[in-house]
């Protein structure tokens, strides 16, 4: 007798009947599938590299905020921002832990294209829990797209 | 008929019998650098970048030997307290891969200023060294890298 899938009523392929030497390749993981949910955190001193994640904000003419509900805790390491049109004064972007900034405010009064990076980071706002607010706020009708790079961490 | 997983004494389900996974199917917050494939040179598809992160230890070295060769891309330093002339450097055990980054004032963030790509490259067993210069120099340290072959 031929045993089909449709035959087996309760086979659950577990880790515990997984055979010990099983490898599973990156073929056999859907491809562009994997975010930070996968990420282990990042401890101090660690000795194999952790997996950095990275959020992406797209700032059209903003004045006020732009708020994301994180659903992982997670430090920012660095923020940096690509202008998508030439700035004005007033133009700043700043990347906060709900009201507390984390970042300074960072000028886009600079032309098209040009890379404005944070200039500080605020250890004591930098980790932002699980359900809390990563915000991006803009002033002046700022024209950017925001990089956030962070690591998971416990 | 029904058959149940007692009935299968000897099956064995290799690679080559498993589909394509989810994200679901894997453990959550357990992947670290150890799945990420080397990156070559003229890479078509971008690699996973890897990020050790070091508490600075003023006017001492911190030491991580590495289990994977790993190429550093780039250094971040975020200031911990304040030191005038405090600075980060990043070496392969006693060679300097980065400049002295600067690291003064506290929240500033600094970025490697040079990388020397003869030294760049630590091999596995390797160590990966950050200096603080200055005695009460603080900082988190930030080490983005790629796996290299």
């Amino acid at each position: 007798m031929t045993v089909r899938t449709r035959n087996i009523e309760d086979l659950n392929i577990t880790s515990a009947k997984l055979e010990a030497a099983i490898a599973l390749t990156q073929a056999q993981v859907v491809a562009n599938s994997f975010d930070g949910t996968i990420a282990k955190n990042a401890a101090n001193v660690n000795i194999i590299g952790g997996i950095p994640v990275v959020h992406r904000v797209t700032c059209t003419t903003l004045t006020g905020d732009v708020d994301v509900v994180l659903t992982h805790k997670t430090r920012v390491l660095a923020v940096h921002c690509v202008a998508t049109a030439a700035g004005g004064g007033g133009d700043t972007v700043t990347v906060g832990n709900g009201a507390s900034a984390i970042t300074d405010a960072m000028d886009l009064n600079v032309g098209d294209k040009v890379v404005v990076r944070a200039a500080t980071v605020d250890d004591a706002q930098h980790e932002i829990a699980a359900g809390g607010t990563l915000r991006v706020s803009g002033a002046s009708a700022v024209n950017a797209e925001v990089y956030i790079t962070g690591i998971r961490v416990a | 008929m029904t058959f149940r997983t007692r009935n299968f004494e000897d099956l064995n389900v290799t690679t080559a019998k498993l589909g394509a996974i989810a994200q679901g199917n894997f453990l959550a917050n357990a992947w670290d650098g150890t799945v990420a494939n080397s990156v070559a040179n003229v890479n078509v598809i971008g690699g996973i970048p890897v990020v050790h992160r070091v508490v600075a230890i003023a006017a001492s070295d911190v030491n991580v030997v590495l289990t994977h060769k790993t190429r550093v891309l780039d250094v971040i330093v975020v200031a911990k307290g304040s030191q005038a002339g405090g600075t980060i450097t990043v070496k392969k055990t006693a060679t300097a891969i980065t400049d002295a980054i600067v690291c003064a004032t506290d929240t500033a963030v600094t970025f490697a200023g040079t990388i020397d790509d003869a030294q760049h490259e630590i091999a596995a067993g390797g160590t990966l060294r950050v200096t603080a210069a200055g005695v009460a120099t603080s900082a988190e340290v930030y080490i983005i890298g790629v796996r290299v072959a």
